[in-house]
């Protein structure tokens, strides 16, 4: 059995850059260009609603897909993907590490998927908790994170985590949590652990 | 500003379309206080209620102006 993985790469200019990573399971009689058509879809549905809140210096670098075995080893490189996902808010942007977070959980307790989303603008931000209207589109993007896609009749695609815990993926079971505290993420220089 | 969470449920199987949502707020040497629950058709009916229910619940995690 095989899995997706999309890597998702922002710069943020010489700050740094910041990476998010997405699992899912997909029909395996998909084509190369159905897979990296329906994974550059998803990146939209999920960062659509985050970029007016995303700092414009938050620019999208790179989307890579790979198909991945249960333990997460790279099996090939299926392609890449240019969504339009780009931050587009002004102002001052929130301190580096500082993120929207969330996460959605599986059937293991301790198994779950977390989310850090980066670049997020000042102007969201009251007394150090984010505002109400960001809360709602986190949420959005969450659910398009975690839902399942596709047509029970046509094709299926589950989002879920490759737990090292359980050693194999681990579907979503369709609960989530969001919270207006900011999340932290690790930060890395430029050209480091790339 | 109340630290609030929201727990979301959301349909797995593409049958139900139902999304669901408990408010908290956190309370201090308490923790998480479930203050309720509000249920939606769609996702396109939570994204309007969702923010909706926020502010009715949370007046002052509204957007600064």
């Amino acid at each position: 059995m095989s899995f997706l993985r999309v890597n998702m790469r922002f710069s943020q200019q010489s700050l740094g850059s910041a990476v998010n990573v997405y699992h899912m399971e997909y029909n395996p009689t998909a084509s190369d260009a159905a897979i990296l058509a329906e994974c550059e879809s998803w990146m939209e549905d999920i960062y659509t609603p985050l970029r007016s809140f995303m700092d414009a210096g938050c620019q999208f670098a790179s989307g890579q897909v790979l198909e991945v075995d249960g333990l997460g080893f790279t099996i090939r490189v299926i392609g890449s993907i240019a969504p339009n996902v780009s931050g587009t808010a002004t102002g001052d942007q929130l301190a580096l590490p500082t993120a929207l977070s969330a996460f959605v959980r599986t059937e293991f307790p301790k198994v779950k998927g977390s989310k850090r989303f980066p670049g997020i603008g000042e102007t969201w931000q009251t007394d150090g908790l984010f505002v109400n209207t960001i809360i709602n589109a986190l949420i959005q993007a969450v659910l398009a994170w975690a839902g399942q896609r596709g047509s029970i009749l046509t094709l299926l695609w589950t989002p879920g985590v490759i737990s090292g815990q359980q050693g194999d993926f681990v579907p979503f079971e369709g609960t989530a949590v969001v919270t207006n505290i900011p999340g932290t993420q690790v930060t890395r220089k430029p050209l480091r652990g790339q | 500003m109340t630290g609030i969470k929201v727990e979301l449920g959301f349909p797995i199987d593409l049958v139900s379309s139902e999304i669901t949502a408990l408010l908290y707020h956190r309370q201090p040497d308490v923790g998480w206080v479930l203050d309720g629950g509000f249920s939606y058709s769609d996702v396109g009916e939570a994204e309007e209620g969702l923010l909706a229910d926020l502010d009715s619940t949370y007046p002052e995690n509204q957007e600064p102006t």
